[in-house]
């Protein structure tokens, strides 16, 4: 069940494009952020990867499956080639998504050009808990162009994980 | 050159409607609507059998002028009469509607016709986004998400959530897939740069309503632009230019039967409290409204919901060569018709379809 100390902290993993500053500001008004998973402390904790950093968290999600409670990896590279499966050093990763224990949201941009249509069912179809979304209106780099539902799709999956699909907002107009 | 009858599905009585929007229920007799849907699919069941490829539905709301407020339903019913013609959805409005319903629509239709869907986007005229209270400056904006979640929607396999500017939805995944893969036949019915960028972009056609022949030539000049830009050319069944008509055996006759339409004071069109439709139009074009200047406007103000008058009027010759400047000027491939005007009964315009299936179409397919 979640808690709201659930996870215990966040590691959010930057690409090498950069940091992701709106999605950390967001995300630290409710969790413990940390940088490294060296600074995560010693309760399970949430990753959160974001383009090539989506890489690492996977791997961290594969290497330390006791501690990785939630996986989030957003506009993730690890299968972009036109034929849909990795080239290089992801292809590894790609081989080993059947591995992940844990539950994971993958994110894409819906305007994304660098990842092939058919990779969000390739990463959904191999991970036995995962659900994927699409944001509008955005490419590769969702936290700078639709930062505030970004974190609020990251948020509400690191709190609820796979039960994130039920609403919960009241639609009442006049109560 | 195709042509397409547009199932307006008319009022019989309509005639008798006052000039205003909505047309109160109160108007509507069960028995006479009973007997006007099936006029109204017996002129698509001739139409068909006098060569026209396409039959169409337009989604309007709280008027018994065309009487499809949820097309889907016409459309299958049509579909199961008309067993060869494509099933040309032109289809929903985007703003008013659950994408995710549209898309469900949509991909049933394509199933039930075995791919002879077309489906067209629109944002609708401007007194119906009062039909299901969206906000008029969020029109466009709607219609362009509308349609991409549509189109991800039907070629999406696996199920998704849709983090969207006014679209949440948690899970997706449309059933049935669409016959046409990777989705059915597609355009937008518009005349906003955007929206013809966005056909453009996305490999979808182009509808033009109701507009001269040289202002849609100056949308289809941009829309072609466009699309080289993109890597690509429509093909002619890409684009649709929907017009209104009346035919005659005589130029003559038509002129006068039209005169007899002014004389009467009923030209073609549907009135809105000038007051709403002044609102209306500046929320749209995004100006701030000073509401104490909203007093009490007059019941017969703009015209904002019917169709602005004739596009085409005349004998054979002359509603032909009107409805080939179309193809030769604008390159539009399908001619989509709307013959129910108000005065017409039922005999007339199966008239008028035999006049039209004899005189003009054969000429029309050899463009």
């Amino acid at each position: 069940m979640t808690t709201a100390e659930s996870p215990g902290a966040v590691v959010i993993l930057d690409g090498a494009a950069g940091g992701n500053p709106a999605l950390r500001a967001g995300l630290s008004d409710r969790w413990r952020t940390a940088e490294s998973v060296a600074d995560a402390g010693s309760a399970p904790y949430g990753v959160v990867g974001v383009s090539d950093g989506a890489d690492a968290a996977l791997q961290h999600a594969l290497n330390d499956p006791e501690n990785v409670e939630v996986l989030v990896l957003v506009s993730p590279t690890a299968i972009r080639s036109a034929a849909g499966h990795a080239d290089g050093d992801a292809a590894g990763l790609e081989g080993r998504l059947g591995e992940v224990q844990c539950p994971t949201l993958v994110v894409f941009g819906r305007d994304d050009k660098s990842v092939q249509p058919e990779a969000a069912g390739i990463y959904r179809e191999r991970i036995a808990n995962c659900s994927i979304a699409f944001v509008y209106d955005a490419g590769h780099d969702i936290a700078a162009q639709r930062p505030q539902a970004l974190v609020n799709l990251v948020s509400d999956y690191l709190e609820r994980r796979e039960t994130f699909i039920v609403q919960n907002r009241s639609s009442i107009i006049n109560p | 050159m195709k042509a397409s009858y547009l199932g307006a599905m008319g009022y019989a009585d309509r005639r008798d409607f006052p000039p205003m929007w909505p047309t109160p229920a109160s108007y509507s007799d069960p028995a006479v609507s009973v007997q006007s849907y099936q006029d109204g699919m017996e002129e698509c069941e001739f139409a068909e059998e006098m060569g026209f490829e396409w039959v169409s539905f337009s989604e309007h709301h709280y008027s018994g002028r065309i009487a499809t407020g949820t097309p889907a339903v016409m459309a299958a019913a049509v579909a199961e009469r008309c067993k060869t013609v494509k099933i040309a959805m032109l289809g929903p409005l985007m703003p008013l509607n659950n994408p995710v319903r549209a898309a469900e629509e949509l991909t049933l239709l394509d199933n039930l016709t075995n791919g002879r869907l077309v489906m067209g986007f629109l944002r609708g005229t401007p007194n119906e986004d009062q039909v299901y209270g969206v906000n008029p400056a969020e029109g466009r904006g709607r219609m362009l998400e509308g349609m991409d979640l549509i189109l991800k929607a039907m070629t999406e396999p696996q199920p998704f959530s849709w983090e969207g500017r006014y679209y949440q939805y948690r899970t997706v995944s449309v059933w049935p897939r669409p016959v046409q893969q990777p989705f059915p036949a597609a355009l937008v019915a518009t005349r906003s740069d955007d929206c013809v960028q966005y056909a453009a972009e996305h490999g979808l056609g182009l509808g033009v309503s109701f507009i001269p022949v040289e202002e849609t030539g100056r949308i289809t000049d941009k829309y072609h632009a466009w699309c080289a830009d993109n890597g690509w050319q429509p093909q002619p069944d890409q684009m649709v230019f929907r017009g209104s008509i009346y035919l005659a055996e005589t130029d003559a006759l038509a002129q006068e039967w039209f005169d007899r339409q002014t004389d009467r004071g009923r030209a073609p069109g549907m009135a809105l409290r000038s007051s709403v439709s002044q609102v209306i139009q500046a929320t749209r074009a995004g100006q701030d409204v000073d509401y104490g200047n909203v007093f009490a406007g007059s019941a017969s103000g703009d015209i904002v919901g019917g169709a602005p008058g004739l596009t085409f009027v005349g004998g054979p010759d002359k509603v032909f060569n009107e409805i080939r400047e179309y193809h030769d000027r604008c390159g539009m491939g399908v001619i989509d018709l709307f013959f129910q005007q108000p005065s017409l009964t039922h005999r007339d315009i199966m008239e008028e379809l035999d006049l039209f299936g004899r005189e003009v179409l054969p000429r029309l397919k050899e463009l």
